[in-house]
């Protein structure tokens, strides 16, 4: 059992408020991805359950056993930093076998143990190289085998794919993946790509400016956004979010769009005149007849696989549509919309989703 | 490149080579040679002198060979001077190198004031050698007037009379006063290039103040602390006013280093001979320890 639990965390520097109360479980052998804007306070975060900031109001549990007081490396976590933070002066199975040195451990045995991460990361070649000598893959792998090699409870990553270049970002995602899965370990991973939230994580927290706006599983975050904030953060291409005021006519509901077209939506419990968002994600969206609106197309981006298609719903508004289709309309064309009614989302004035 | 394309259009086999060195040494000459004047003049002159008799007070010179150079090897005081040059260049090195690493470790991190700490830790390097000495010898070290002796009296203790009971670590404790900003310096400025979160990875690896210094911060100031070694060394192989305006190389040959050997029988006993002879050793001992410190260093950076 190597579970994570924060209770009501905050984090202040000086009087600053950084992190605003944080309730998490990280439940045993999970991969929990913190994703959020840069700035949000993911970092500071990781760092307080690293033992590297303090935790100025709340609880860290790590195994049931508070953690607040405790001593980075007697945590039983392990950390890869963004920077890899490998030693420059000591070789690559120098810095893999730090810990266990500092530990105590004996030579042979230490010896095997970073023989044997080093063959699960495909670094048996590069043992006597120093840091300096080696690519930014290698150095990564390095700092992943630095932590394997602690056998840790937790292993804590804080952005370690942003300094490689994109081809090797998705290989290492992958990788990551598998380690996951092959460790057995709880895992927790910090980034501000929702790409790789979405694609590495059991569950993910949203954090916004210190406050963790939704936690659940990629699916979950993406098919209920709790708000406008991780409506527009997860997803790629991003969510179409379209302002709106409530209107009741003939004891049906419509959304009056900023851009002025008219839009049936399901009963909500807002009064007449109410301001709301209507949530829309482009694949989602339809250019086909027997459509609620229609629109001007602006711009078309052709992807091969997949086409996304910008169209002009009035006053400057534009919806993102992606399509299947590699010819679906031109530039200048009126196209009509439609969507499945179930796909739609609806935010209150508050941005809180409604529903 | 340009070259390689310009030869291959000549005809093959001609005379004509156009190389860097044939095309650019019309324009080097001037900067070359106005070094070599520089350095090869007042070399040759010493080396000049060094074979001749020559004392200012019965001139005119004359050729002896190498009977300076005997007159200089067999000089009972010679040992000593040695001796005190190499103490003078090791221990100083040793004290500033040691105190510079511990002052730029303590004022890396924050505090209240460290701008101010900092501007006070450099501070004695903007004092010149012999007013710095002056300061020590009259205001701090002096037996009777002197701060220390002034404390060693207050707590009922027979006040040090430095420069005659210990010279050699009074002269010590001056060059050692006036060094140990440079060291800070330099190794503050490396300090500020060290990569935190390395601290931070070695934290978490179990790696306590201690440790983390021995195996981090110490492996990460090695290029600077050689680059203060060698520059220091070349300062410390020359030092001079500290010991005239202190000791004048006393008592005996006590504090004389070569230098201030080379001054006092050129300057006090006006033999223009025998100081370039020593001049020409100067040379050669510096040479021997550039030799040994700079392959050591060389390797380092
Ligand atoms: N040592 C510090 N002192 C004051 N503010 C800090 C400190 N470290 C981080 N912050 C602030 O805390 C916020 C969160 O930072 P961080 O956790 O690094 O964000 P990110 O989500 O990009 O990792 C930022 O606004 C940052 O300016
Ligand atoms: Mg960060």
């Amino acid at each position: 059992m190597s579970g994570v639990e924060l209770k009501s965390v905050r984090k202040n520097y000086g009087a600053v408020e950084v992190i605003k109360g944080v309730d998490l479980t990280v439940r045993d052998r999970e991969f929990v991805v913190f994703v959020g804007p840069s700035g949000c306070g993911k970092s500071t975060l990781l760092r307080m359950i690293a033992g590297l900031e303090e935790i100025t109001v709340g609880d860290l549990l790590i195994d049931g056993a508070r953690m607040n007081d405790v001593s980075p490396d007697a945590r039983g976590l392990a950390m890869v930093f963004q920077s890899y933070a490998l030693y420059p002066h000591m070789t690559v199975a120098g810095n893999m076998g730090f810990a266990l040195m500092l530990a105590g451990v004996p030579k042979a045995e230490r010896d095997l143990k970073v023989r044997q991460a080093a063959k699960i990361l495909q670094l048996e070649a590069l043992l006597d190289r120093k840091p300096g000598q080696l690519s930014g893959g290698q150095r990564q792998r390095v700092a992943i085998g630095r932590a394997i090699v602690r056998e840790p409870k937790v292993f804590l990553f804080d952005e370690p794919l942003s300094n490689l270049d994109a081809a090797l970002r998705v290989q290492m995602r992958v990788e990551l993946a598998k380690l996951h899965r092959d460790l057995n370990a709880t895992m927790i991973y910090v980034t501000h790509d929702q790409v790789e939230a979405m694609t590495m994580a059991d569950r993910i927290l949203v954090l916004r400016a210190g406050i963790v706006e939704q936690v659940g599983s990629p699916l979950d975050l993406y098919n209920k956004p709790a708000n406008t904030f991780v409506a527009g953060f997860i997803g790629s291409p991003k969510m179409n979010l379209v302002g709106a005021s409530v209107s009741r006519r003939d004891g049906q509901t419509f959304a009056f769009l900023d851009g002025g077209q008219r839009l049936p939506i399901g009963d909500v419990s807002l009064k007449d005149g109410a301001g709301i968002t209507l949530g829309l994600r482009p694949e989602a969206l339809l250019l086909s007849a027997g459509g609620a609106a229609r629109g001007e197309v602006s711009v078309i981006e052709h992807l091969g696989g997949e086409t996304l298609v910008y169209v002009d719903i009035g006053k400057g508004q534009l919806l993102t549509i992606k399509t299947g289709d590699q010819q679906p309309a031109r530039v200048g064309d009126i196209v009509p919309i439609s969507f499945d009614p179930s796909r739609l989302h609806l935010f209150g004035p508050d941005g809180q989703a409604l529903n | 490149m340009e070259n390689a394309t310009a030869m291959s259009s000549l005809p093959t086999g001609s005379w004509f080579k156009p190389t860097r060195t044939v095309r650019a040494w019309p324009l080097m000459a001037p900067a070359v040679g106005l070094l070599l004047i520089w350095a090869i003049v007042p070399l040759a002159l010493t080396l000049w002198y060094s074979f001749q008799g020559y004392n200012l007070l019965s001139p005119p010179a004359t050729f002896v060979g190498l009977e300076n150079y005997y007159f200089l090897l067999t000089d009972p005081d010679l040992p000593r001077v040695v001796w005190n040059t190499l103490v003078l260049v090791l221990v100083p090195l040793v004290v500033t190198v040691t105190a510079g690493v511990l002052l730029a470790v303590l004022y890396d991190g924050p505090f209240f004031g460290r701008g101010i700490a900092r501007l006070l830790v450099i501070a004695p390097f903007f004092v010149m050698p012999t007013v710095s000495a002056l300061i020590w010898k009259n205001l701090l070290m002096h037996p009777v007037y002197g701060l220390f002796a002034w404390l060693s009296r207050s707590f009922g203790m027979q006040p040090i009379d430095w420069f005659t009971n210990h010279p050699m670590t009074a002269i010590i404790i001056i060059i050692s006063w006036q060094w140990i900003p440079f060291a800070t310096l330099i190794l503050l400025t490396a300090m500020q290039s060290l990569d935190r979160e390395q601290l931070e990875a070695a934290r978490m690896d179990g790696a306590g103040a201690t440790t983390s210094f021995i195996f981090i911060t110490l492996p990460h100031l090695a290029r600077p602390v050689a680059v203060v070694v060698m520059l220091e060394t070349i300062f410390f192989l020359a030092i001079y006013a500290e010991i005239l305006v202190t000791t004048v190389g006393g008592p005996g040959v006590i504090t004389t280093n070569i230098p201030f050997y080379i001054y006092s029988r050129g300057l006090l006993g006006y033999d223009v001979g025998v100081a370039s002879a020593g001049g020409i050793f100067a040379i050669i001992v510096a040479n021997i320890v550039a030799f040994f410190f700079v392959r050591a260093i060389a390797r380092q950076l």
